[in-house]
C-alpha cells in the first residue's frame, strides 16, 4: 500500500481501517492488481511517472457509507476521489485528479428509486448506468425514452456532472439541464437535498428544479464540492412517431443559410432532435450513424477525380470540386434533422422545415426518412443510429480513433471540444485556425488528428453553440503520447486565443482549461476556490478536480 | 422510496479466489482460483475473421460455449455476459478486433470484473501472418509467431493462462528466440480474459 502524498503509513493504514468498517473488507482496494482498474484506460502518461495512480478504492452500496468514508478521510485528511461508474473515457476515465487519492467508487449504488411514466422522471444513484435504466424501463414496459450518450454504458448521473450530452431532443440532450434534484453528501459527511428534495414532504423533487432560494445544484457538476448520491432525471414521453429528415445543399456558399436555418428550427422548437451536419462532397461526416460506419470501415472510397479535388481544396472549397458536385449531385452540405411525436404533429415540423429551407436556400433538395414507430425495432435494424431514439448499444464502442477503419491503431483517445459560436462564420473560422495550426505549428505537424481534414464540422449537442470536437489517438509509443499532450496543448491555448473554451475536457488539462476561464484576473477560479476552502476546509474531495485544489495544495499540486 | 437494487455479487465470487489481473503479462494473471474458477466458460469470437473462427473452435477450447459477436455485441454482453458476471463462476476469453474487447473489457469493469489483454496481433491480411506482442503496453515485450496458425496458439495460451494452477510464463510458448517488431500494419486483432 503507497499512502496519498504526506500521509504516513500507519495513518493510511489506520483510514483504510475504518473504511473497511464502514463498506466491509471485501469493497476496499487496495492490490495493485485492484488498482490497477482505476487507471484511465485511455491514458497518454501511461509509463511515465505523471500518470494518475489511486493509493486504494472503496465502493460504498448507501449513502450512509458514503457518509461514513467522508468522516473518516476527514479525521485522517485522506484525499478522495468519487466516481460513478469510471466510465468518462476520452475525458479521464476513473484515474484521479491527484495522484494517490482514494477513488470512491460508487457502481454499488444502483438503485433505481423512481421511475415515473406519468410525469416522465427517474430518480437514480450515480451507479446507474444507461444501459440499467433503459432495461429496467423495457422490463416494466414504461412508455418513457432515455437520452444517452455514446456509447451508454455510463452512470447518468456521472454522465450529467460532466456535463455530458445525447442525441434525442433538445430539452432532454444536455444531461444537466436535463436534471431535476439532487442529493449531496458534503465534505464534512451532512447531506444535502437541492430543489424541493429540501422539503421532507414534498412530492415534486423530480419535478420543480427551482426550489426556493439560490439554485445550488450547478456547485456540484464539473467540481468537487460534494459527493452526489442520487438525481432526477426528466425524461421524453414515448413519442407515437419518429422520422429523419435530410436539407441538401449543393453550393459552398450555402453553409450560411443552412446554419441559419439550422438555429432557426432548433430555436423556434419545431425540428427538437439534433441537427447533424455532413458534406457528402467533401467525404466528411454527417449524421452519427454514417460517422460511425467511416470509424469501423474506414473513409468513403472516392473516384480518384473527387478525392484529387477534395485534396486542392482550401478550407473545404475550390470552384471545380463545387462544379464536380454539381455534376455529379452530390451535395456540399447536408443537415440531418430528427423529429419526434405524433405522425401528424411529425409529418407538419418536417413539411414546415422545408418551406424554410426552400425559401432560404435556393436549390435545396430534400430526402425524407422512413416514419418509424417501435425504436427497440428501428435500432436493431438499424435503420436510425439508436442514440437518436434513446437506445444504448456498445455496437459504437468503436467510435472515434480505434476502429478497424483508422489506419492508426491506437489503444485510446482524447477528445479536444472547444465551444465556438453556431454559425457559418464560426465553423469556417475553427477549421481555419486549427487547420493553419496544423500545418505551421511543429508541435503540431505530423500528429493524426481525427475530425479536422479535409473539413471539420461541428457537433451538434448543445443548442445555441457548436462544439468543434478533434480527437487525438493514444497509442503505445510514450514519445508519440507525450507529442499529442504538447499539441492538446497548444490547442487550448489557440482556442482560448480566439475565445473557445473547452466545455469539458480530459483530467490532465483541467488546470490549464480552467485558467483559460480568467476574465478579470481569473475571478471564476478565485470564486471556486473561496467555495472550496468554506465547504472542504480540509480539502479532501476530488482535489484539482477540473482545476479546483484545495488550499493546502494550490501551489504545489497544480 | 425503497427503488429497485440491481445485483453486483463480484466480491462474493472474488472470495473463493482471486481472478485475473489486469496486467496483461501472463506471469501477472498467476490466480489461485478454484477449479470453477479457471474455467474458460465462454469464448467470444467474431466469425467475420478467420483468426477470431479459427481460436474459437480450437478442440482446447471444445468444452466453452461460443459467442459469436457478429450476432450483435450488445445482444451477446447483455444477454449472455452480464447475467454470468453478475452470478457466474468462470472465465469469458477471446480473440477479437480491439474495439470489441474493450467494449467488453469496460463493461466487465462495471460489474467489478478483471479484464486482462494477453496479446495484440497484428495481421497481414493477405497472408494472415501476424507479427504479435504480448505483456502491458509499457513494457513491450514483443514477440514473433511464426506460421498463420498462430490464432490455435493462443487458444492453446489461454487455456494455460487459465487452467495452470501455478500460470508460470503461459504465453511463453509463444515466443520463439527471433522476435519483430510490432509494425501496426494490416488489421489488429486481441486475445484476452475476463475473470
Amino acid at each position: 500500500m503507497t499512502p496519498p502524498p504526506g500521509i504516513s503509513p500507519a495513518t493510511f493504514a489506520a483510514a483504510i481501517e475504518e473504511f473497511a468498517g464502514v463498506v466491509g473488507k471485501a469493497w476496499v482496494f487496495t492490490s495493485d492488481a485492484d488498482l490497477e482498474l482505476y487507471r484511465d484506460a485511455y491514458s497518454p502518461l501511461r509509463g511515465s511517472d505523471e500518470d494518475r495512480r489511486a493509493s486504494a478504492a472503496v465502493a460504498p452500496a448507501s449513502v450512509e457509507e458514503v457518509q461514513g468514508i467522508v468522516r473518516a478521510a476527514n479525521r485522517h485528511g485522506i484525499p478522495l476521489y468519487a466516481i460513478s461508474t469510471g466510465r468518462n473515457l476520452g475525458y479521464g476515465g476513473s484515474a484521479p485528479a491527484y495522484s494517490g487519492s482514494v477513488v470512491v467508487d460508487l457502481k454499488r449504488m444502483n438503485r433505481i428509486i423512481e421511475v415515473s411514466d406519468s410525469n416522465h422522471y427517474a430518480i437514480v444513484e450515480p451507479g446507474v448506468s444507461y444501459f440499467d435504466l433503459y432495461n429496467h424501463i423495457q422490463e416494466k414496459g414504461l412508455k418513457v425514452w432515455l437520452d444517452v450518450p455514446d456509447p451508454g454504458w455510463g452512470s447518468l448521473v456521472g454522465n450529467a456532472l460532466d456535463h455530458g450530452v445525447g442525441h434525442t431532443a433538445s430539452r432532454f440532450r444536455n444531461h444537466f439541464d436535463a436534471h431535476c434534484g439532487m442529493e449531496v453528501v458534503l465534505a464534512d459527511g451532512e447531506v444535502l437535498r437541492t430543489g424541493m428534495g429540501a422539503m421532507p414532504k414534498a412530492k415534486t423533487w423530480a419535478q420543480y428544479k427551482n426550489g426556493y432560494g439560490p439554485i445550488v445544484d450547478g456547485l456540484f457538476s464539473q467540481s468537487n464540492f460534494g459527493i452526489v448520491t442520487k438525481m432526477g432525471f426528466w425524461l421524453m414521453p414515448e413519442p407515437e412517431a419518429f422520422m429523419t429528415g435530410v436539407i441538401q445543399a449543393s453550393r459552398y456558399d450555402d453553409l450560411h443559410q443552412l446554419v441559419e436555418t439550422l438555429k432557426y428550427v432548433e430555436n423556434l422548437g419545431i425540428a427538437p432532435g439534433p441537427p447533424e451536419m455532413g458534406s457528402p462532397l467533401l467525404g466528411a461526416g454527417g449524421d452519427t450513424k454514417t460517422l460511425v460506419d467511416m470509424f469501423f470501415s474506414g473513409p468513403p472510397r472516392l473516384d480518384k477525380q473527387h478525392a484529387d479535388l477534395i485534396a486542392g481544396a482550401r478550407l473545404g472549397y475550390s470552384a471545380d470540386l463545387e462544379r464536380y458536385g454539381i455534376d455529379n449531385r452530390i451535395p456540399y452540405w447536408t443537415l440531418n434533422l430528427t423529429f419526434y411525436g405524433p405522425r401528424k404533429v411529425v409529418a407538419a415540423q418536417w413539411e414546415a422545415v422545408q418551406d424554410i429551407a426552400a425559401a432560404r436556400i435556393p436549390g435545396a433538395t430534400f430526402k425524407a426518412g422512413k416514419v418509424l414507430t417501435n425504436a427497440r425495432e428501428a435500432a436493431e435494424q438499424q435503420q436510425i443510429y439508436p442514440q437518436n431514439v434513446g437506445v444504448p448499444n456498445l455496437e459504437f464502442f468503436a467510435f472515434g480513433t480505434r476502429a478497424g477503419g483508422n489506419p492508426h491503431p491506437a489503444r485510446g483517445h482524447m477528445w479536444f471540444s472547444p465551444v465556438i459560436p453556431q454559425s457559418a462564420e464560426g465553423i469556417l473560422e475553427a477549421n481555419r485556425v486549427f487547420d493553419e495550426a496544423a500545418r505551421t505549428i511543429p508541435v503540431l505537424k505530423n500528429l493524426p488528428m481525427f475530425n479536422l481534414r479535409p473539413f471539420s464540422l461541428p457537433s451538434p449537442f448543445y443548442e445555441r453553440t457548436f462544439l468543434f470536437i478533434l480527437g487525438f489517438p493514444i497509442v503505445d509509443d510514450p514519445e508519440v503520447n507525450k507529442a499529442v499532450v504538447a499539441a492538446f496543448r497548444e490547442l487550448i491555448r489557440i482556442g482560448a486565443d480566439h475565445g473557445w473554451g473547452e466545455y469539458r475536457t480530459p483530467t490532465i488539462f483541467q488546470d490549464q482549461v480552467m485558467n483559460a476561464y480568467s476574465y478579470n484576473d481569473n475571478a471564476l477560479l478565485r470564486f471556486h476556490q473561496t467555495m472550496k476552502d468554506a465547504l472542504d476546509p480540509k480539502g479532501i474531495l476530488s482535489p484539482g478536480r477540473y482545476g479546483i485544489w484545495p488550499r493546502h495544495l494550490r501551489e504545489t499540486a497544480r | 422510496m425503497d427503488g429497485e437494487w440491481l445485483r453486483l455479487d463480484r466480491r462474493g465470487v472474488l472470495a473463493g479466489g482471486t481472478m485475473l489481473s489486469l496486467a496483461a503479462a501472463c506471469p501477472a494473471l498467476a490466480a489461485v482460483g478454484t477449479p470453477a474458477e479457471r474455467t474458460i466458460r465462454y469464448v467470444v469470437f467474431d466469425s467475420r475473421f478467420r483468426e477470431s473462427r479459427e481460436f474459437a473452435r480450437h478442440p482446447a477450447l471444445a468444452h466453452a460455449e461460443r459467442l459469436d459477436v457478429a450476432a450483435g455485441l450488445t445482444r451477446l454482453w447483455q444477454d449472455r455476459l452480464v447475467p454470468h458476471w453478475r452470478d457466474g463462476t468462470g472465465i469469458v476469453a477471446g480473440l477479437t478486433t480491439r474495439p470489441v474487447w474493450d467494449g467488453l473489457s469496460q463493461q466487465a469493469l462495471h460489474q467489478f470484473r478483471r479484464p486482462a489483454k494477453l496479446a495484440l496481433h497484428s495481421v497481414d491480411p493477405a497472408t494472415g501472418l501476424a507479427a504479435h506482442r504480448t505483456g502491458a503496453a509499457a513494457r513491450g515485450s514483443l514477440a514473433d509467431c511464426a506460421g498463420a496458425d498462430w490464432p490455435a496458439r493462443m487458444a492453446l495460451a489461454v487455456t494455460a493462462c487459465a487452467a495452470s494452477p501455478s500460470r508460470a510464463d503461459c504465453l511463453a510458448g509463444l515466443a520463439p528466440a527471433a522476435s519483430a517488431r510490432f509494425r501496426g500494419e494490416g488489421f489488429h486483432l486481441a486475445t484476452w480474459m475476463i475473470g
